[in-house]
């Protein structure tokens, strides 16, 4: 390829949070005109690295080039005045201003030859201009006068790439674009990308959707673990080969054998519904059972584990414990029940971090020490002791929690729950951002507790782990549970197949 | 692994005693050296007795304002309530009322105010700032439309002028008062479960909602308690002057803040140090006091109160939330 031809090249971008590897060297280029797909499952780097092209990350290493000409991206006005506009995911529009007002946001027409801030805008001037990108460049008939809040979502889209356009970016980066668009919508927006690739323009396009990305790209780069692993024409991909290549590798042996569970079904969940997020729900889950629940983000997964919790009712169905129908109304009532529920939000839902380890740790069952007063020591000897059984490691119950390292931190975030003595257990996401070492422990953790006749709920996005951990696995798309699968005879294939639901 | 762990625990305590409120105890120390070179007549018993009276008013309230403050909320109408509460009482009295009666239901009222407030906050989600400042021009208008700006005089029953003037051996009895709040918050915040949650709600509070922990209960019941005791120092003031003034308590809402952010207690939540409150209260007494001793101009002592307001909020911004030792 002829290196003037070239929009945009990286080479050897990497970036730690933390201990965290989020990318490792990654090179790639695109070319003017071209049309290049970023594949890769929940947490292999795709939103890091475009992050760092937009400019709400920045690199630790590597280059980037734009044209030819090597650029520094420090913040987001860096990404725009080089030519990269960003189209996201959860649109960033500003729904009380109307179409034309979105578009000049922060570059507005004023009168004058150098205007400052209070100069008097040029209105007309910046409705004919916006009417012009939205007609003729974009095709699309929209209300200038409406606030975006009143648009539909895909005209609202439609709006935020005018304005993309209107920074004159030359290279267009999409997240997830079709996720929430009906069929006629997304057609529209296919044509939109052919004709802004014959205007010369590049575009990435990040999505879940494979056989999309096929249709749509000129070339697919597959992510995984933060690294690139295939750079390939779409013409030699189809789809179970993109998913055999964002999956990569086996399962470890990193997870303990699996005993099989009770007879007894301690949870059963009967038509559960909520508007909005999931619909007619069922399952079992029996004594000592571990259950995965799969699904990509937005698929229901969390707000029906969280539903459990209750956090979030529901609106219709039933959920029966040890057979005795209950409802679940506020978390108070669920962890009555006998429910317990930890969060995948480490830092903002589960630590309080000014606070020890041992006030974290019994955080959720200070009614078991004492009555009026807190019994203190008995407080303490039951943090010693889950310390060690946990094998946290820390200096005791007194050190602050946030001296510990994630994976220690999550170990106390598990005790905390297994002190309330539950009957239910739900996790969400529990090995997210911990190392491998502290996953294998967790995960030993809670195998052991299922093996005292808990009924555990794993709700997690690494399908590695959902296989490797869980008897069964539930597999949510759009609120719906799609499938229920056996783990002895799952693939990954079949789980990504199944929450993808491609057609 | 007892004895170690019972090491371990008075460390905590010791901590808990000396290391947030370390800072403030120097400063008062050094301040209160300092006004002693300057005036011999500040170190006078006369004088300490008068700094000790002034400042149990404002402490008695700041105890419940420290967590408030700790479960990251804020209260502005306390100075009001005082005032308010304080006319209650006085005018029950003047009507015929047992004292024990008036006192009684002026500590209501207190409570009620402090209710409505956390009901507000907690369950209808309106910031605290709105409210608790609405409360406060609120009840100091009722005050100003009942007394038309005079002060309510002549509670001349005994037992009620000796809960404010008496003694109990040497101690006068406002002190004596301010020791068992004292006492009895320290209790509540550092023993119970309540004291927990409120560190926890301030600390964390989507992690505080997601133990368990009913979060609106907890802040209705922390606005109640500080309605209480700005009932209970609005009861100790009248007593103490023979009248209810419409004006008493006007400001205290800083000072309180000022004591209570002074004294180690972070605006950010989660942490509270409620030696280091009562130390916050002493050191705004000191000030005042010591402004009058030195004959500064009274429309200065604004202006350095305000200043010191400013330099505790700014030392606890920059001083960061510690989470070290």
């Amino acid at each position: 390829m002829d290196q003037s031809e070239l929009a945009l090249k990286i080479t050897g971008v990497g970036k730690r949070f933390g201990a965290t590897n989020a990318l490792s060297s990654i090179s790639m280029n695109l070319a003017k005109g071209e049309v290049l797909g970023l594949v890769g499952e929940n947490g292999a780097g795709k939103s890091t690295l475009m992050k760092i092209l937009s400019g709400a990350h920045v690199r630790d290493e590597g280059e980037i080039e734009v044209d030819g000409v090597r650029v520094e991206i420090r913040e987001p006005a860096d990404a725009q005045r080089v030519g990269i506009g960003i189209i996201y995911q959860e649109l960033s529009l500003f729904p009380d201003l109307d179409a034309v007002e979105n578009i000049f946001i922060g570059r507005e027409m004023s009168i004058g030859k150098s205007p400052n801030i209070t100069a008097p805008l040029r209105k007309r001037a910046m409705r004919e201009c916006a009417r012009r990108i939205l007609n003729d460049v974009l095709s699309v008939e929209i209300d200038l006068d409406c606030p975006v809040g009143a648009l539909t979502l895909a005209q609202r889209q439609i709006v935020e790439i005018a304005r993309t356009l209107n920074s004159n970016a030359k290279i267009l980066i999409m997240d997830e674009p079709t996720e929430a668009l009906e069929k006629a919508e997304r057609e529209r927006l296919v044509r939109i990308i052919n004709d802004l690739k014959q205007a010369g323009k590049s575009v990435i396009y990040v999505s879940h959707k494979l056989d999309e990305v096929l249709r749509i790209c000129d070339r697919v780069v597959v992510m995984r673990d933060g690294a690139c692993v295939a750079d390939l024409p779409a013409s030699t991909l189809d789809v179970n080969k993109m998913i055999g290549l964002m999956i990569g590798g086996s399962l470890a042996k990193q997870f303990p054998t699996k005993t099989s569970p009770g007879a007894d079904p301690i949870l059963k969940v009967e038509g559960l519904s909520r508007r909005g997020a999931f619909d007619n729900v069922n399952f079992e889950l029996h004594e000592g059972e571990i259950l995965g629940v799969a699904g990509l983000e937005g698929s229901g997964k969390s707000r029906l584990l969280r539903a459990l919790f209750g956090d979030g009712a529901s609106d219709s169905g039933r959920i029966l414990l040890k057979g005795r129908s209950i409802s679940i109304g506020s978390i108070s009532g669920a962890m009555n029940n006998g429910i317990a529920f930890l969060p995948a939000e480490r830092k903002t839902e589960g630590i309080f971090a000014e606070h020890s380890v041992g006030w974290n740790l019994t955080a959720s069952s200070l009614s078991k020490f004492g009555g009026v007063r807190l019994d203190r020591r008995a407080e303490r000897i039951q943090c010693i002791n889950h310390i060690r059984k946990m094998g946290i490691k820390s200096e005791g119950p007194q050190q602050p929690i946030g001296k510990l390292s994630g994976g220690n931190q999550q170990k106390v975030l598990l005790a905390r729950w297994l002190l309330t003595e539950p009957d239910v257990l739900l996790l969400e996401e529990p090995t997210r951002g911990i190392d491998i070492k502290a996953k294998a422990d967790v995960y030993q953790l809670i195998a052991s507790s299922a093996q005292t006749g808990k009924g555990i709920i794993v709700v997690s996005s690494d399908n590695t782990e959902l296989l490797g951990l869980c008897h069964r696995i539930l597999v949510m798309f759009e609120g719906e549970a799609v499938g229920m699968l056996d783990s002895a005879s799952a693939s990954e294939e079949t789980i990504a197949s199944l929450s993808i639901q491609r057609t | 692994m007892s004895t170690q762990a019972l090491d371990a625990k008075t460390t905590v305590s010791k901590f808990r005693l000396s290391g947030g409120a370390s800072g403030i105890v120097i400063a008062l120390i050094v301040l209160i050296v300092a006004l002693g070179v300057a005036s011999p007549r500040f170190l006078s018993v006369g004088n300490l007795t008068d700094i000790t009276r002034q400042a149990v008013f404002v402490a008695i309230i700041a105890f419940g304002a420290t967590l408030v403050i700790a479960m990251r909320g804020i209260d502005l109408s306390v100075g009001s309530t005082l005032a308010f509460t304080g006319l209650i009482a006085a005018d029950l009295m003047n009507r015929g009322f047992n004292p024990f009666v008036s006192v009684a239901a002026s500590l209501a009222v207190g409570t009620l105010i402090g209710i409505v407030n956390g009901v507000l906050v907690a369950k209808v989600r309106i910031a605290d700032f709105i409210v608790t400042m609405a409360m406060m021009v609120i009840t100091r208008g009722l005050i100003m439309v009942y007394t038309e700006g005079i002060p309510l005089t002549g509670l001349s029953n005994p037992s009620f002028q000796a809960f404010g003037q008496g003694f109990v051996g040497f101690v006068p009895m406002p002190v004596l008062v301010t020791i068992l709040t004292f006492a009895a918050v320290y209790f509540l915040l550092y023993q119970t479960r309540f004291g927990r949650y409120t560190l926890s709600i301030g600390s964390n509070p989507e992690a505080a909602r997601l133990v368990g922990i009913r979060i609106d209960r907890v802040k209705i019941a922390v606005y109640a308690l500080t309605g209480f005791l700005a009932a209970l120092s609005g009861v100790l003031l009248t007593s103490r002057l023979e009248a209810a003034m419409p004006e008493a308590g006007e400001g205290y809402e800083l000072d309180v803040i000022a004591a209570v952010v002074m004294g180690g207690t972070s605006l950010a939540g989660g942490k509270a140090s409620l030696l280091g409150t009562a130390a916050g209260a002493v050191l705004m007494a000191v000030v005042r006091n010591g402004l009058n001793i030195l004959n500064v101009n009274t429309f200065w002592h604004q202006v350095v109160i305000g200043a010191i307001i400013l330099l505790a909020v700014c030392a606890d911004k920059f001083g960061g939330r510690s989470r070290d030792t």
